[in-house]
Parts: C-alpha cells; sequence; structure tokens
C-alpha cells in the first residue's frame, strides 16, 4: 500500500468540508474528546442491518419448548444445529437454523457470540418508529439529529480518506448528520464521467471548474465538496494502484455473489467494505442493509422464503468474515434488526410484529461460543404475545463502543442511557476505564 | 437529550490545519434542526421568478418556452390549467408512448424458446383480468414475461414525466405511488397487477380520497404487497395485520398518532376539530381489530381455500368464510365495539375506512406530505392548516384533493419558497432531459453487441445506482421526500454523472443536440447565460457563471465566439467545440442552482 497517509480531521459536523485549499491533505479534523482515540485507533466496526424485523425465534430457536412447537404449528423449525449456550438461564434446548450452518462454524470457533431476548425497550410494533429509535440511538425519541454512529464518530474524530461510510446508496440513520460519512457502491466505479476531451489525466478542466464551483453554504454544497474530496482521492490511489484496484477477495470464499438468490446484493455491499478496509483508507465504521425480513406471509422457516434469506445472510457473513482474516484482531461485525417477530403465527403462514430479538457478534476480540442475556421464557409474554427484552441493546453496542472502539462515553453516544440500564455481559475483550454517561 | 446536541451541532468552530483559507461553518438554525429541514441547501443569488417555481415544483421543470408561457398567461390560470388534465391536449405525449419501443431478452428455457424482440407497451390499457394468466406457474415462460406488465409501466411513466403537458398530473401520480408504496420488483402477480394499480393512481389523484382509498384497498397489487389477500380470521393468532398497520402508519392517521399499548381503549382520549370529537390517536388493539375488519378482503388469485367456482383472474373478491363476524371496537370513545358483529359483506372494512378517511389525523398527515412535495422539507404550518381546513370541508366532494392541491399553489409560501429543497435523482434526470429537449431513443435489435440497443435498461440500471429507480422502493414507506436522505456522496456523484451518461449509445442513448440549439457564433459568456437560462431559468452565483463561461472560453476571449485550441486537447479541432459545448452544460448541470425546486 504505498498512498501516502494523508490526514484531514474533522471539528464537528457542520465545520467539515472547508475545502478551502481544495486538498483532503491539508485537512484537520479533531474528536471532541481526542485522548478518547487511544484505546481504539484501528478499531473497525460493520454495522450490518437487516430490515423489516427478522424472526429472532427462527434464526436461534428455542426448538424444543412446547410453547413455541404450539404457537408455530406450522413454522417451527426444524433440523436445527443444536448450540451449547454456555447459559443456564435456558429452559429448552436452543439451535441455530439449518441454513445458518456457516454461522454456527464460527459459533463453534468462538468467533461468533449472540445476544437473546435483547431488543429495543419500547412499545412501538411500527417498523419505522423501532428503526429510528434504534438508529439514532435514543428510544422513544426519533427525531434526534444525529444517528449513534455519528456521535461516536465525532466524540473520537475522523481520519483517513474514508473513515466512515454506508456500502449502499444512500446513508442510514445511524450516521445521519454526519458529512464525513460515504455512501458508495463500489470503489472502482467512483469517478466522474464526461466527454474525454475535458477530463482525463492530463486535462482535468471539467473536475477542476467544478471543484471551484462547489463553494458557499448548505448541505448540498457540502456534501458536494465532500464527494469531490473522494474522487480525487480514489482516483490517485487507482493512479497507484492501478493493477489490483478491482476487488478480489481471498481464494476459496463463498461470497454467493454472482450467483442470484438472497444475499446478492449484500454480498456486493461487503466486498466493497472489505475492499475499503484492505486498502487501508482509514475506515473505522461501516454500515450496509440486508431487507426482506418482514414475513408477514409465506414465511417458509424450513426450506422456503425465510431459510433463503438465512442462507444468503450465513454465507455473506462467513465468506466476509474469512475474506478479513488478517484484520480480526480489530474487527468486530454488529448483526441486527429492529425488533423479532410475534411468538405465535398468524393464519397466513406468516409472523407479525414482535418485539423480544437476537443480535449477533462477530470478532477476533468477542467472547464467543456463547449466547448471552437472560431468558425470559414464553410463558411470560411482552403484551402477552412477544418475546420479552432482557438485554437493552444500547448495552450490547455501548460495550463494543467502550471496550472496542475505545470510547467511554456512552452518555453521549446514547443520551438518555444510565447506569442502571448498562449493563454489560461481558461480549467483547477490552478495558473501557470509567463509563461516563 | 440535553447535554451534547449544542455541542455537535450548534456551537463547535471549525477547526482547520494551516493552510485552509477559507471555513464554511453552516450552523442549523437551532439545536432541534433536523437533517432534512429548512436550512438552505444552498445560497441562493436570486429567488427564481414563480414562473420557474411552478415549472419546479408542480412539474419537473420547464421546457424551453414553458417559462414565458407561464408568465404570460399568469401562475392563478396555469394551476387552473394544470388542475384540469384532461383539457390539456396531450396527444403528442400519448403517441409517444403508443411509438415506444422496449427490448424483452432472455435466454431460452423449459418449456420456451430464447427471446430478443423490440415490443410496443402492449400491456399499459390491459385489464388486469386479461395478464392475470402471466402470474401462472403452470404456465412455462420466462419471468421477464411475467413481469413485462410493471416493466412497460416504469417506461410510459418516463416519457409522461419529460413529454406530458399535464405535468402536475404526472406528479401527482408519482405523489400518490409514494403514498401508497407498492415495489412492483418484489412479486409476479404484483408486477402484473401494476398496469391496473398505476390507472388507481391516474384516476384518482385529484379526486376523493375515501374512494380512493378504497380502490387501493381492493387492489391486487396492494393486496399482495401487504398481504390482505392472506387476511383469514380463524385458527392460529389471528389475521394478518401487515395492512392494516400501514393503513394507519402510512396511509392515513400517520405515526405521529400512534399511541402503542394502551391497556383500556376507554382512555385513550380524544381530540375536537371543528366542534367534533375524535379518537385522540391510534392503539395496538385498533390494528388488531381492523385486521379483523378487514379481514376476507382478498383477491380472486386461485388459493386453494377459495370456492372452485371463484374464477382465477386478479379481480377484487370477498370471502366471507375468513371474515371475522364479532364486534369489533375501533377507534372507541368508550371502550365499547364500535363495529358491530355479523354486519353485510365488506360493512366491516367500508366503516373502518369511513372513520379513517374522516378522522382529521389523516387530513393533517397527507396535507403536510402534499404541502412537503410542493414547498419545502418542513413546510410552514400556516399552508398545512389552510390545506387542511379545505379537506375536512370537502370529504364527500368529488374534487377533494383537487381543491387541496388548488390552495397549496396558489398559496403565498408556494410562490415565495424557494432553495429549500432538491431534486430528487429521477426529477434532476427528469428536467434536465425536458431543459435540453431531449428525444429518448427506442430499444433496437442487437447490432454488433448484444447488449446494445437496450437503452431503458442502460437507464434503469443507472437509476438503480442513485437509489432512485422509481416504483422499487422496497418498504412501504415510498421514496423519501427530504434531501438529508438524497445528500450523500453516491447520490451526488450519480446525478453529475448522468447527464453524460444517458447520452451515450451504452448508457441510453437519449438524443441530446445542445449544438444544435446553441449558437455557437455568439460569445462565450452569451452562450453560458443561454444554457443558464434553460436549466436554472434563474440566476446562478457570480463565481460559478464565470468558472463556466471561462471554461467555455478556455484560454480564448470570453467576449468573443468560441475557438478551438492551438494545442491539448482540441489541436485546432472544430469538433473540439462540441465536446466543450457538452462539458460545459453538463458542468451546469453539476453545479447546485440546477438541483434545487
Amino acid at each position: 500500500m504505498s498512498l501516502s497517509r494523508r490526514k484531514f480531521l474533522v471539528g464537528c459536523s457542520t465545520a467539515v468540508a472547508a475545502m478551502s485549499g481544495g486538498r483532503i491533505g491539508q485537512m484537520v479534523f479533531a474528536g471532541e474528546r481526542s485522548q478518547a482515540q487511544l484505546a481504539g485507533t484501528d478499531e473497525i466496526l460493520v454495522v450490518l442491518f437487516c430490515r423489516g424485523g427478522w424472526d429472532a425465534l427462527s434464526l436461534v430457536s428455542p426448538f424444543d419448548d412446547a410453547i413455541y412447537n404450539e404457537k408455530r404449528s406450522s413454522l417451527a423449525l426444524e433440523n436445527p444445529i443444536t448450540l451449547d449456550p454456555s447459559n443456564n438461564s435456558f429452559t429448552s434446548s436452543i439451535g441455530l437454523h439449518p441454513q445458518a450452518a456457516p454461522l454456527a462454524e464460527l459459533y463453534q470457533q468462538n468467533s461468533l457470540a449472540i445476544v437473546h431476548a435483547c431488543g429495543l425497550n419500547n412499545d412501538t410494533r411500527s417498523h419505522f418508529e423501532a428503526m429510528d429509535y434504534i438508529e439514532r440511538g435514543t428510544p422513544g425519541n426519533k427525531n434526534t439529529a444525529s444517528g449513534w454512529l455519528t456521535r461516536h464518530l465525532q466524540l473520537v474524530g475522523e481520519e483517513g480518506i474514508i473513515p466512515s461510510m454506508s456500502s449502499g446508496a444512500a446513508i442510514p440513520a445511524s450516521l445521519l448528520a454526519n458529512p464525513n460519512a460515504l455512501s458508495l457502491k463500489s470503489l472502482d466505479s467512483y469517478g466522474l464521467s464526461s466527454s474525454w476531451r475535458y477530463n482525463h489525466d492530463d486535462n482535468q478542466a471539467l473536475f477542476e471548474a467544478l471543484k471551484r464551483g462547489y463553494t458557499g453554504d448548505g448541505a448540498f454544497a457540502s456534501t458536494g465538496r465532500r464527494t469531490i474530496e473522494t474522487i480525487e482521492s480514489l482516483q490517485e490511489l487507482k493512479n497507484q494502484n492501478e493493477d489490483d484496484f478491482d476487488y478480489t477477495p481471498k481464494p476459496n470464499l463463498k461470497y454467493p455473489y454472482p450467483s442470484d438468490g438472497a444475499g446478492r446484493d449484500l454480498s456486493g455491499a461487503l466486498q466493497t467494505i472489505a475492499h475499503t478496509i484492505k486498502l487501508d483508507l482509514g475506515l473505522r465504521v461501516a454500515t450496509v442493509d440486508f431487507g426482506g425480513w418482514d414475513t408477514h406471509e409465506g414465511q417458509g422457516t424450513n426450506g422456503g422464503y425465510f431459510a433463503g434469506l438465512v442462507d444468503g445472510l450465513s454465507r455473506n457473513l462467513h465468506a466476509f468474515y474469512n475474506d478479513l482474516s488478517d484484520y480480526w484482531d480489530r474487527l468486530t461485525v454488529v448483526v441486527m434488526s429492529e425488533f423479532g417477530r410475534r411468538l405465535g403465527e398468524n393464519t397466513s403462514g406468516g409472523t407479525d410484529h414482535g418485539h423480544g430479538n437476537i443480535m449477533l457478534t462477530f470478532g477476533g476480540n468477542v467472547n464467543g461460543g456463547k449466547i448471552y442475556g437472560a431468558w425470559p421464557g414464553l410463558e411470560d409474554l411482552d403484551q402477552d404475545q412477544d418475546l420479552k427484552i432482557t438485554t437493552d441493546f444500547r448495552t450490547i453496542l455501548g460495550e463494543v463502543v467502550s471496550k472496542r472502539l475505545g470510547n467511554p462515553e456512552l452518555g453521549k453516544v446514547f443520551p438518555g442511557l444510565t447506569q442502571e440500564t448498562y449493563q454489560p455481559l461481558g461480549l467483547v475483550k477490552g478495558n473501557p476505564g470509567t463509563i461516563i454517561f | 437529550m440535553s447535554v451534547s446536541r449544542r455541542r455537535f451541532l450548534g456551537t463547535s468552530a471549525a477547526v482547520t490545519a494551516a493552510g485552509a483559507a477559507v471555513v464554511t461553518v453552516t450552523q442549523p438554525k437551532s439545536s432541534t434542526a433536523q437533517v432534512g429541514g429548512n436550512a438552505p441547501q444552498i445560497q441562493v443569488a436570486a429567488t427564481p421568478s414563480p414562473a420557474v417555481i411552478a415549472l419546479n415544483r408542480m412539474g419537473y421543470g420547464p421546457r424551453p418556452g414553458d417559462v414565458e408561457r407561464v408568465r404570460t398567461m399568469g401562475l392563478k390560470a396555469y394551476v387552473d390549467e394544470q388542475l384540469n388534465p384532461d383539457a390539456i391536449n396531450d396527444g403528442d405525449c400519448q403517441s409517444r408512448v403508443q411509438n415506444a419501443r422496449l427490448k424483452i431478452r432472455y435466454d431460452s428455457g423449459e418449456g420456451y424458446p430464447a427471446k430478443d424482440e423490440i415490443r410496443k407497451l402492449n400491456h399499459l390499457d390491459k385489464d388486469i383480468t386479461d395478464i392475470w394468466y402471466l402470474r401462472d406457474w403452470k404456465r412455462s415462460m420466462n419471468y421477464r414475461e411475467r413481469i413485462r406488465p410493471f416493466d412497460e409501466v416504469r417506461v410510459a411513466t418516463w416519457i409522461r414525466a419529460v413529454h406530458s403537458k399535464r405535468q402536475l398530473k404526472e406528479v401527482m401520480v408519482e405523489f400518490w405511488h409514494n403514498h401508497f408504496n407498492v415495489d412492483g420488483s418484489s412479486d409476479a402477480s404484483i408486477a402484473v397487477a401494476f398496469p391496473a394499480y398505476n390507472r388507481i393512481m391516474r384516476r384518482h389523484c385529484f379526486g376523493n380520497f375515501r374512494a380512493f382509498l378504497e380502490d387501493v384497498a381492493k387492489s391486487a397489487a396492494m393486496m399482495y404487497y401487504l398481504d390482505n389477500r392472506s387476511n383469514r380470521a380463524g385458527d392460529g393468532e389471528g389475521g394478518n395485520e401487515n395492512y392494516a398497520r400501514e393503513l394507519l402508519e402510512l396511509h392515513t392517521f400517520g405515526a405521529e398518532n400512534y399511541l402503542g399499548f394502551v391497556d383500556n381503549p376507554a382512555n385513550v382520549g380524544t381530540i375536537t376539530y371543528n366542534g367534533k370529537q375524535y379518537v385522540k390517536g391510534y392503539i395496538e388493539n385498533d390494528i388488531f381489530e381492523i385486521a379483523n375488519c378487514l379481514s376476507g378482503w382478498t383477491v380472486a388469485d386461485g388459493h386453494w381455500r377459495l370456492p372452485d367456482e371463484v374464477a382465477n383472474n386478479g379481480e377484487f373478491y370477498y370471502f366471507d368464510e375468513w371474515h371475522a363476524t364479532g364486534a369489533k371496537t375501533v377507534f372507541s370513545l368508550n371502550g365499547e365495539p364500535t363495529i358491530p358483529a355479523d354486519q353485510p359483506p365488506l360493512k366491516d372494512g367500508r366503516d373502518v375506512l369511513d372513520m379513517v378517511a374522516a378522522h382529521p389525523h389523516t387530513a393533517r398527515t397527507i396535507c403536510t406530505k402534499l404541502c412537503r412535495r410542493f414547498i419545502a422539507d418542513n413546510p410552514p404550518e400556516s399552508v398545512i392548516d389552510a390545506a387542511v381546513d379545505v379537506w375536512m370541508n370537502n370529504l364527500n366532494s368529488d374534487e377533494q384533493i383537487k381543491k387541496v392541491v388548488r390552495k397549496i399553489l396558489l398559496s403565498e409560501e408556494f410562490r415565495t419558497t424557494w432553495g429549500a429543497k432538491i431534486k430528487r435523482p429521477f426529477e434532476a434526470i427528469v428536467s434536465y432531459l425536458r431543459s435540453t429537449e431531449a428525444e429518448f431513443e427506442n430499444d433496437h435489435p442487437e447490432r454488433e453487441n448484444p447488449d446494445n440497443g437496450n437503452n431503458w435498461g442502460s437507464i434503469m440500471w443507472r437509476m438503480r445506482d442513485t437509489g432512485h429507480k422509481i416504483f422499487e422502493w422496497a418498504p412501504p414507506t415510498g421514496f423519501p421526500d427530504v434531501a438529508g436522505y438524497w445528500m450523500s456522496t453516491n447520490g451526488l456523484l450519480q446525478r453529475w454523472n448522468i447527464p453524460y451518461v444517458i447520452a451515450q449509445p451504452w448508457g441510453g442513448d437519449a438524443q441530446i443536440d445542445l449544438i444544435g440549439a446553441t449558437d455557437m457564433q455568439s460569445s462565450c459568456a452569451d452562450i453560458v447565460d443561454f444554457w443558464i437560462n434553460r436549466l436554472c431559468g434563474y440566476e446562478i452565483d457570480a463565481g460559478r457563471r464565470e468558472e463556466l463561461i471561462a471554461f467555455m472560453a478556455q484560454e480564448g476571449d470570453p467576449a468573443q465566439a468560441p475557438q478551438p485550441n492551438d494545442g491539448a486537447p482540441d489541436w485546432k479541432n472544430p469538433e473540439a467545440l462540441e465536446d466543450r459545448l457538452n462539458s460545459m452544460v453538463q458542468l451546469l448541470a453539476m453545479y447546485p442552482e440546477f438541483h434545487m425546486r
């Protein structure tokens, strides 16, 4: 990696993009709490959000629980991969969906930890409210102006060419109001398309005029400047890495792409993240979405639609994780969804919106091979119908932020989080020092 | 949430390194400002004329001559013209739709041969019962044949956006497609049902909301998308509540009126509007009960539980056997059931639609969205209030929506607000095609390369990368209508590139003759001003204008006609001037002013 390390620092969300001299290399972005950088400087967090509310009880299933089998008369999971949860609170066996065999492998290797009966402690059963509460990091307030990842990044500062990114067409709410965050679909196609005569290596008249024209206040102008910086940086990278800029994963990995099926888009998006990590562009936080989990009808737990989603998710995660084996010591991957689905199936062979959920965490510093959280059982249900929540989602994310990313200011990342709610489970390794609420 | 927001968003000063000459600090107006609020997207040098505002916000941007026409006839006359689309002769656009040719190409498969054909948009006006067979899995055919009706609606929508004189109607149809969002690519049955669904939007776009709502509720597209077609009372945990929930959250009351779980419905509380009491919001129990009211509303689709004599043709079907017959407690002010047991067929569901359509929350939610579409991301309360008033006073009018839209478009707020709204990618590219008088090139059979001639496919591929491939928004919310969502490094790059890409033989092959429209003997400055007027219709930032002029002149005199350079990159070649002009216009289309609406 021959790229000379160029630094730019960010003052705050609004200050950014003072393109000024026009060179990304001249910019310095300092975190609000620069000492926080010490512990987690090189850590990378990838957040995969499964949109639609996945059926947690079919993915990590209490498959021999009598109530579960009664309530899921046509949708109960068959042929699960039994896991040892290393957790005495479970009142039944617990098993992974058979299509999640690649995840079971990571679990057996102690790279994957699961938290059960966790989630958003709020009554809402609305997708869009739940996602807003979670991604803005403020349960009960969906109008918070920034995302939880944005606030974390503002506290620790961002440096490098791509410190934060969404691998997709747009930015999710968790990165809201972070003008540094890039959205991109691939690195090699990121560039200006126009007539060759005024847009090539020896004549950049168009690009220069574009750049000089993007002055002034306003979000459109500052996003434009960030886009210009990115074009420029990636062009420089391409010039230096011409031969290997097309991404090639490690050999013998099974990213589903380019085959069809669920997870095809996810495959491309994860490879873009892996590419960015391997190019050493300063990536600290990446987000990626995987939609389609809203299985009200014809859920197909066993061999149907849902099974296909689980297959796509699991093979992708397995490939992604192994593609990045050189980075395990500083990589943490969190996989989540806005809620779990209702215990009782509906009359269309599907499940409606529910409550208690699971979260998956991978990484070299994850205390894996265990299912965390207090299992509430299926007798005593939330609103008499849904799995209860015993672990607040902010506890899980807060543990990763404080122990892995070196940022103890959880009260700022998750305003309203208190010592009482934040009861870390020991999910990841690391010493967070004193948590600041 | 008191701690830190001001520090994050309000008061931090920029930190810059040595060498940074200029620091731009944009501060939200208050600590509660949201992304997507009304903080200006750019500094505007000038507010455009009402004609330019109208053409950009109640249409997809001006075509040459439009600004002058609207200025001459006046805003009010233009609004009234557009509110009566049937009186506008749109024959030119209609013949373009009739003459459109869309490729279909696939390899052979089990029971069918390979195809590479250029076909008309044959399914647009077909009754759903005539094309329902396309989703029959027992018939061998390629998937592209099954989803062809959907592909055709999308192409027709593009042509209409660019060429129709009924611009406001097209904007309203797009608005309602997003309000009643259905992802046309998500299911073969939905794709087949899409022309009928599009016709519902076109029929009711200025009509009565209550009637509109029932047609949507009964449509095969919505039935499949939000699953009410399998909403069956009976064994198990209950009927399917997907549609019932989104009916309240997205189509009528709005999420801000969702009160979650309330143990006793009598405790929900009330609001008063014009002296009348209404329930304060909706609770989980309302969703369960409305799902019950709508149970049995399904599609005649050959479902094995339906009686044998029911046709399999995609029409609405009410199946009594699936309907929950007990009394239901919906929006009860006292906890007592509001819908009696054993009502006649369809009555429970219709009662629910009556209630939600007449509720002031529905009026406010939809009027707010209309004002957001037409005025600003965070529209002023004053104009929303006025629109709600018209809505509530016309609940039974056949022209309810038309009257509301008229109120908004003739408001002071409409003609004075600018710079608080950006074009979404579809709007940006359509307005570029309009202002440059572009012509779509029909798909044509392969020439050298089998991928050539697939112009519509190329455009759709590119729109997918922008995140704004119309009719393919997966969740039921519809494409976002606030700038915050679209403001991303991917989004800007894509919108910068498309004006060039769409004119390339591999990128859509749109026929755009910029040089033919330009007097190349006039000065560089005049050429630039000509195109600023065409694309923006209002004054742009002086520095950007200077950049455009300098670009057009390159090393020559801006007060003279452009000349090719002696050396690189022109090498005295006069043809270089066409490249230069094309690049200059692309540059103008990349600058912020073009993207405001």
